[in-house]
């Protein structure tokens, strides 16, 4: 036996692996095979119907058709559009919201107990709220806006132009509580004597939150961002509730049309292809903000 | 799949005196421990009535049939991904989904099930139900389903308001877009309501209009055959009743439109015979009693309509499907169908439903439905419908918003039918 060997032996580094493998072996089998599988597939031209007969080898035909398809185009810009605006909104209120809660002095517990409130409140659910929220007809907000002297309610999920907005909104209101639960948690870690620090050089509230709160938790908030932009790059469940991508496609995204051709359509092996290419995309957003975390020494 | 005509629907309502077709009303067989799902969409007085008619059917034959419902918008996904580990014994079928499932040899033929003597009741036999409305449960020279659930499209209309304003009953689609325009913002409510959303609800419009304007979107080969000036017409009478539709209605399914209806928004409604029951429901509706309803008709003398209906097929897959024949027979027979459609709105697919004068004459919607059905063509049923039924949709959606004109939107149609459907 090498030293080497023996040394690993000793230092348990081989027992940790040898207690790693089931670990590994597993996620093999139910992460990478499929997806392998799923590479495979988007290689080929089949319909979830036709299970029974050959598929037809295409090569990277269904990748080619992905380039060309305009529907793609526009689910995609639609979806870059909604990542972008709904996630900057959630952290320019999430570090707002967060502020105020960091410096209250009573209540914080209980603020911050509604603030989470729609977070734990099922998207389907919470799309279904929006639906009849906003509804023009029936809507509160409608019969409100009737009550005070206008003419009903804003068409919201009917209009072409309002619809994504419509649902960057729904996201908005679920998710920011994500934003500011993060951020606070941040600003807790935050050490008492800047602030002491701060205010003996008479450095100001907007000074403070710009110049020492922020600074101390860009980490926090590349996580923020992280996560939130993984979830509305994927968007679907609250899309398929409230707009199936209409008006038209002014909503259609990613996921739902990778959705529509896989289950509407059944072309299996076009949606394959559609779904591997959303987690490269997605997988290189990633990718940015983990490095920028590795810079940090978050990872 | 043609243009057919279902004339006979109607005359079959006034043939008085012929006797009624012997079809119990007991389950035929026995199928002691066979146990079988049925898959179908969630919504009542439907999904009620079948339990109990599960419920019946389990304790006539001892069979074990349990009723899995869900929406709508999701039954074609999840049929789909269950047809081929026979988890579904019974299939509701819609027709833009029985072609894609035949071309893929998912249904079994029920020929053979049809004729046995010993699977149905005495005296049954395929003759008792409407041959028009049986033929597109059928491909390839092939029975795969029975049918149920008739109706169409139809417009209902405020008689009170109508009366208010002097208004006389509306005979033509002329009619319906006049009179939309003088009671539209009277009193806060709109003209007319009808679907909008990329469901179907607006091609089925798109097609009972297609239809009153002497077109339809394919010949009797299935090619491309629409005629685009026609197709103008039809989109441009879309467009119109839109600008004096509620807010919204490019996310109106039919419940939407029914629920507009119902709660007193619109003065009129373009909807589906089945939806438009919403409207007389003491319960869902604050407008009951005020409503008439008349077909579809470009002139007063051809009222048109678009045959809807759902195919009871069995999994190719079922292991059961002989009990599972016995349930679909026993379900679309005139006595079941006849207790659905008092409460439902809906009419059944035999010829003994309208030969029972008792049934017919409590159906108040009855005679716009066979108005309708003199001329319609039935909802598509080709192996890419999906798709195409898409394509149609997001156009008509694009006219309504002003974004193309009626002729162009036409135009567009066609080209895509000939390039989806071959010209």
């Amino acid at each position: 036996m090498s030293p080497r060997r023996a040394s690993r032996l000793e230092d348990g580094t081989l027992l940790g692996y040898a207690m790693l493998a089931p670990a590994v072996v597993l996620v093999g089998i139910l992460i990478l095979l499929p997806l392998a599988y799923s590479v495979v597939l988007s290689l080929y031209d089949w319909k979830l119907l036709e299970m029974n007969r050959p598929k037809k080898w295409t090569g990277l035909g269904n990748y080619w058709k992905l380039i060309t398809d305009d529907g793609l185009h526009n689910a995609f810009i639609n979806t870059v559009i909604f990542m972008v605006g709904a996630v900057t909104v959630e952290l320019v209120l999430g570090f707002i919201i967060a502020l105020a809660v960091f410096h209250m002095t009573q209540g914080r517990r209980l603020a911050n107990a509604i603030i989470l409130l729609p977070m734990v409140i099922t998207p389907v659910i919470t799309a279904l709220l929006w639906r009849y929220m906003l509804d023009p007809q029936f809507g509160i907000v409608a019969q409100v806006m009737t009550a005070l002297g206008g003419h009903g309610g804003i068409d919201v999920w009917g209009s072409s132009m309002l619809a994504l907005p419509g649902l960057m909104l729904v996201d908005v209101w679920q998710w920011t509580p994500f934003a500011i639960l993060i951020l606070h948690a941040g600003m807790l870690g935050i050490s008492e004597e800047q602030f002491e620090a701060a205010a003996v050089d008479g450095a100001g509230y907007l000074r403070v939150a710009f110049s020492i709160i922020l600074p101390a938790i860009i980490p926090q908030v590349l996580i923020v961002l992280l996560f939130r932009s993984m979830d509305t790059y994927r968007i679907f469940d609250t899309v398929f509730v409230l707009t199936r991508g209409g008006p038209g496609v002014s909503t259609d995204t990613l996921g739902l049309f990778t959705f529509r051709n896989g289950f509407s359509y059944l072309q299996m092996g076009y949606a394959m292809a559609l779904s591997v290419f959303l987690l490269a995309t997605v997988g290189l957003i990633s990718a940015v903000y983990i490095r920028l975390l590795r810079r940090r020494g978050m990872l | 799949m043609s243009r057919i005509s279902i004339g006979l629907l109607a005359g079959l309502v006034l043939v008085a005196g012929v006797p009624v077709a012997a079809q119990a009303a007991d389950p035929v067989g026995k199928f002691d421990g066979a146990t079988l799902s049925l898959s179908r969409w969630a919504g009542d007085p439907w999904t009620a009535a079948q339990v109990k008619s599960a419920d019946a059917w389990n304790a006539a034959t001892g069979g074990k049939l349990t009723v899995d419902a869900i929406p709508y918008e999701n039954l074609h996904d999840k049929q789909v991904l269950e047809m081929s580990n026979g988890t579904y014994d019974i299939m509701y079928v819609h027709p833009s989904w029985f072609g894609e499932y035949v071309s893929a040899g998912a249904l079994l033929p029920i020929d053979d099930l049809l004729a046995d003597a010993s699977a149905n009741p005495p005296g049954f036999s395929k003759n008792d139900y409407l041959p028009s409305v049986l033929s597109q449960g059928a491909s390839g020279g092939k029975q795969y389903c029975l049918p149920d659930f008739v109706a169409s499209v139809v417009v209902a209309y405020r008689k009170d308001l109508f009366d208010a304003a002097g208004l006389a009953a509306p005979k033509t689609l002329d009619d319906v877009l006049a009179d939309a325009a003088k009671l539209n913002g009277k009193d806060g409510i709109a003209g007319i309501t009808l679907p909008g959303k990329k469901t179907g609800a607006t091609a089925d419009v798109l097609g009972s209009l297609l239809t009153a304007y002497g077109t339809w979107w394919y010949d009797k080969d299935g090619k491309s055959s629409l005629d685009v000036d026609a197709a103008t017409k039809a989109i441009d009478f879309y467009v119109k009743a839109s600008k004096f539709a509620p807010q919204g209605i490019l996310n109106y399914h039919f419940d939407e439109v029914a629920t507009a209806a119902a709660q007193g928004q619109a003065a009129m409604a373009v909807s589906t015979t089945v939806s438009l029951s919403w409207v007389e429901d003491p319960a869902k509706s604050k407008t009951v009693g005020k409503w008439a309803y008349a077909p579809l008709a470009v002139t007063a003398d051809k009222p048109s309509g678009e045959l809807i209906y759902w195919n009871w097929c069995i999994n190719a897959a079922s292991k059961n499907p002989k009990a599972a024949y016995s349930f679909l027979q026993y379900w679309t027979s005139a006595a079941q169908q006849g207790a659905v459609a008092k409460v439902a709105a809906t009419a059944g697919a035999t010829k003994a439903f309208y030969e029972d004068k008792d049934l017919v004459a409590s159906l108040p919607f009855l005679p716009a439905l066979q108005g309708a059905l003199q001329n319609a063509n039935a909802q598509p049923s080709l192996a890419n419908w999906s798709k195409v039924q898409d394509e149609i949709e997001l156009a008509v959606q694009g006219a309504i918003e002003g974004k193309t004109s009626p002729a162009d939107t036409a135009k567009a149609i066609r080209a895509m039918l000939d390039k989806e459907l071959g010209g």
